[in-house]
């Protein structure tokens, strides 16, 4: 029991808060996505959303690019390499956690 | 963990999903098919639907860009992973079908058979996208046995009324089609939250 709270504490935090767990889940999935389809998919609030981003961002977890379309400004989001290593170990992570919580003994 | 899988699900397949943008064709197709029958016109009478060829296409083409716009701009744009393999075996299976389609229709005016071939590869077709997308998309397999009820229906009306016949597949085949895009748009509506309100 002991070692998996350890495990659970080895969590990356910066990926394991629901929000963020949820932007780098749909940007691993895709090439790049722009702010407005996140906040669709999330339904985050602008400001909301900007923090979590800037956070990622600061993690080197995400690339944020601004561009015009048209006349209309659009912020592009892709994830990084790093990123994506990130978030693939910490599926890994809980998938195992999965596991092992399932396959708990007690102590003797 | 479903919350995730929504997540997911919705990113790989958010093009796919903007079923509308596909609507305005169609809806051309129903009303070039459908035109001569609605105005007791015989087939092989082209002033009407060279009108609709004229007129239609532009008008669906302006349409369906003006719809493509306003997906972009209410639910944003994904670039997919797709690599160049993934892309090069999706146009492969799209010109498949299309020729196999083709080929289908050919003979079903060739042959009078029991069953419409066409409307089997349309079934088909809509079998293969539902197990292709992830098997979530259950509205693919009614319409694909609508497709395979008419497949058996529409001989019988060729039978019974041969004039009725020739124009019944096009516009059953437009019908279903956009009955499936209108799904796939309410999917995605469904499966994307609301814009928040600022505070």
């Amino acid at each position: 029991m002991v070692r998996l709270f350890e495990e659970i504490a080895e969590l990356d935090r910066l990926i394991h808060e629901p929000a963020r767990l949820a932007i780098l889940t749909a940007l691993a999935a895709c090439e790049s996505a722009d702010f407005t389809f996140l906040q669709r998919l999330t339904g985050l609030t602008k400001g909301n959303l900007s923090t979590h981003l800037s956070k990622l961002e600061a993690g080197k977890m995400v690339q944020i690019e601004k561009q015009f379309i048209g006349k209309r400004p659009n912020t592009l989001v892709r994830i990084t390499e790093q990123g994506r290593s990130r978030i693939e170990r910490h599926w890994q992570q809980l998938e195992s956690l999965r596991k092992d919580s399932q396959q708990w003994q007690p102590e003797e | 963990m479903q919350e995730l899988q929504r997540v997911q699900y919705i990113t790989v397949h958010f093009r796919h999903l903007q079923g509308l943008r596909i609507l305005p064709w169609f809806l051309w197709m129903i009303a070039f098919s459908a035109v001569n029958p609605l105005l007791g016109l015989p087939q092989g009478r082209l002033d009407y639907q060279l009108v609709i060829l004229v007129l239609g296409l532009p008008a669906a083409w302006l349409s369906a860009r003006w719809i493509g716009d306003s997906y972009d701009r209410r639910f944003g744009l994904v670039r997919g992973l797709q690599d160049s393999e993934q892309r090069l075996s999706q146009t492969l299976i799209t010109t498949a079908f299309c020729a196999i389609l083709f080929i289908a229709f050919i003979v079903d005016s060739m042959a009078r058979w029991p069953v419409n071939l066409a409307a089997l590869t349309v079934s088909a077709f809509y079998l293969v996208g539902w197990w292709s997308t992830g098997r979530i998309r259950h509205h693919y397999l009614v319409i694909a046995a609508l497709f395979v009820v008419s497949s058996t229906v529409l001989p019988l009306i060729t039978m019974q009324w041969p004039l009725v016949g020739d124009f019944a597949l096009p516009i059953v085949i437009g019908l279903l089609f956009t009955i499936g895009s209108l799904m796939d748009h309410l999917m995605l509506v469904r499966a994307l939250k609301p814009m928040p309100e600022e505070g």
